[in-house]
């Protein structure tokens, strides 16, 4: 697997204030690159540095394996922050300006305004579209010249659920045609929901990288109580299976590995005459975990 | 080259503010040589000797100049939009180099000027030949010079219209800016001062 994008040590300062503070990331060809973040960590800083608009203070990246040449936005499509189009040119013209930007035959224009349902306005101005329209001609216009990636900036913002499902289904489309697709969001859901891939930054940092799989699986915890908390951990200490105890007031909280089978617990502390008042096996939510890797 | 011309073109002829610009600019092109006459009074010269050969190539382009502010506001317009609908970062996005950008409207800026050169030159010798006498009908190309003083009067003009637009990064502020307020040439109150016919150029 060749990796589209490198990034070393990007690094972009507004004065006092790190933006993005020496992001190394990787993005292999093919998959769905999610970058989580919650507002303000400097995703879009980031993607803007990506796409020429930012410099950046320090660091480098390279595109397909070329460095930060110019040419190499022609193989990009994307759509950053909201669509920026002239309001008074239709869809049709909008499109016809990028395609001579990108060097791409205007013929393709029917072609991604159709992709993105959008072929029978493309005689209106855009200042007449709808916000979703509007994402979807972006989305189109991002097409045009059917780049090898998709660089797509929370594109689901301010959408109803429906645009955000047909903006999710389109996303799903492009990746099933093998297009390398990056994708930042805030939302967790989004990500988990379409990418393979994910980076989680915050205040420009780096604090996970993995697949979708393993950074954001929900992990399985156990929630015990008795009547002497402090000897219960004491009996956990050797027991199989449990990655970390936190000891909450009123119950202990087990972190455990897959497939850890609470019934073998009871019964390990029965076995040792002590009974449980509580025991709860439960899954944890994806928002705690997301909230975890983003806490101070 | 003929690339950045095209997209610029694309973007400005469905634009309806420069079909209006431009069109009041043609109707005073015209207007001026309609109202010729008057001119001429005010003056106190006859009509031929305003708008007959050669000394209508003096007199248009001087009053045309300050017709030249109209493609200036054009120019701050267009070059305002692109920063308030953010287009010009998305061009930059789509992969056109920075440099690019400021090549796109440097050429769009010659191509006006050119426009409006002609514009010029062709109702400047419409004009002529129904003013002059007929002794000097001949007298075309005289002072031609003007000619090419207009064109680079337009240039600078409608640069100095980019740079401010650029600067300011706002249509509003742009337009109220030196190159709109400021005279091509001077004000029309000492163009009496102009009486002796034959001025040097001072495009």
């Amino acid at each position: 697997m060749e990796p589209v994008l490198v990034t070393v040590q990007l690094k972009k300062h507004y004065g006092p204030i790190q933006a993005v503070n020496g992001l190394d990331l990787a993005v292999q060809k093919g998959s769905v690159y999610g970058i989580l973040g919650p507002n303000g960590s400097g995703k879009t800083t980031t993607l803007g540095m990506l796409l020429g608009i930012t410099n950046p203070t320090s660091g480098s990246f390279s595109w397909f394996g070329k460095g930060q040449i110019d040419d190499n936005r022609k193989r990009i499509g994307s759509l950053l922050e909201q669509p920026n189009f002239y309001p008074y040119l239709t869809g049709e013209q909008n499109l016809k300006v990028v395609a001579l930007i990108k060097g791409v035959d205007e013929k393709e224009i029917d072609g991604v305004l159709s992709a993105v349902n959008l072929l029978d306005r493309k005689k209106s101005q855009a200042r007449t579209y709808s916000l979703g329209m509007r994402q979807r001609l972006a989305l189109a216009s991002a097409l045009l010249g059917n780049p090898d990636v998709l660089l797509l900036d929370e594109p689901t913002n301010g959408l109803d659920p429906q645009g955000i499902a047909e903006v999710r289904d389109f996303i799903r489309n492009q990746s099933a045609q093998g297009r390398t697709i990056i994708l930042a969001s805030h939302i967790l859901d989004e990500v988990e929901k379409v990418c393979t891939h994910v980076s989680v930054i915050k205040k420009g940092n780096l604090l996970a990288q993995g697949t979708v799989n393993d950074l954001l699986k929900g992990e399985d915890q156990v929630e015990i109580a008795g009547d002497n908390l402090a000897a219960l951990a004491e009996q956990l200490v050797n027991y199989p299976g449990i990655k970390r105890t936190e000891l909450l007031s009123g119950n202990i909280l087990l972190h455990v590995e897959e497939g850890f089978n609470p019934a073998a617990l009871n019964k390990y502390f029965s076995d040792k005459q002590i009974h449980l008042s509580h025991l709860v096996a439960r899954k944890k939510r994806l928002e705690e975990q997301f909230l975890e890797l983003t806490a101070e | 080259m003929l690339r950045l011309l095209r997209i610029e073109l694309l973007k400005l002829i469905p634009y309806r503010t420069f079909k209006i610009l431009f069109l009041i600019y043609l109707l005073l092109m015209v207007l001026w040589l309609v109202g010729g006459k008057g001119i001429a009074n005010t003056l106190g010269l006859t009509p031929e000797q305003v708008l007959g050969y050669p000394n209508i190539w003096n007199y248009y382009t001087l009053y045309a100049c300050y017709f030249n502010i109209i493609l200036t506001i054009l120019i701050i317009f267009i070059t305002g939009n692109e920063y308030t609908y953010r287009t010009l970062r998305q061009n930059i996005i789509d992969g056109l180099q920075r440099t690019e950008t400021v090549q796109a409207k440097v050429l769009l800026i010659i191509t006006l000027s050119i426009i409006s050169t002609i514009v010029l030159t062709i109702s400047g010798v419409i004009g002529g030949l129904i003013y002059s006498a007929d002794a000097d009908k001949g007298r075309m190309l005289e002072h031609g010079g003007f000619i090419f003083g207009y064109f680079i009067q337009s240039l600078g003009m409608m640069s100095m219209g980019l740079f401010f637009g650029t600067l300011f990064k706002r249509t509003g502020l742009a337009v109220i800016s030196p190159p709109s307020l400021s005279s091509p040439r001077p004000p029309p109150w000492c163009l009496a001062c102009l009486r002796p016919v034959r001025v040097s150029p001072c495009c």
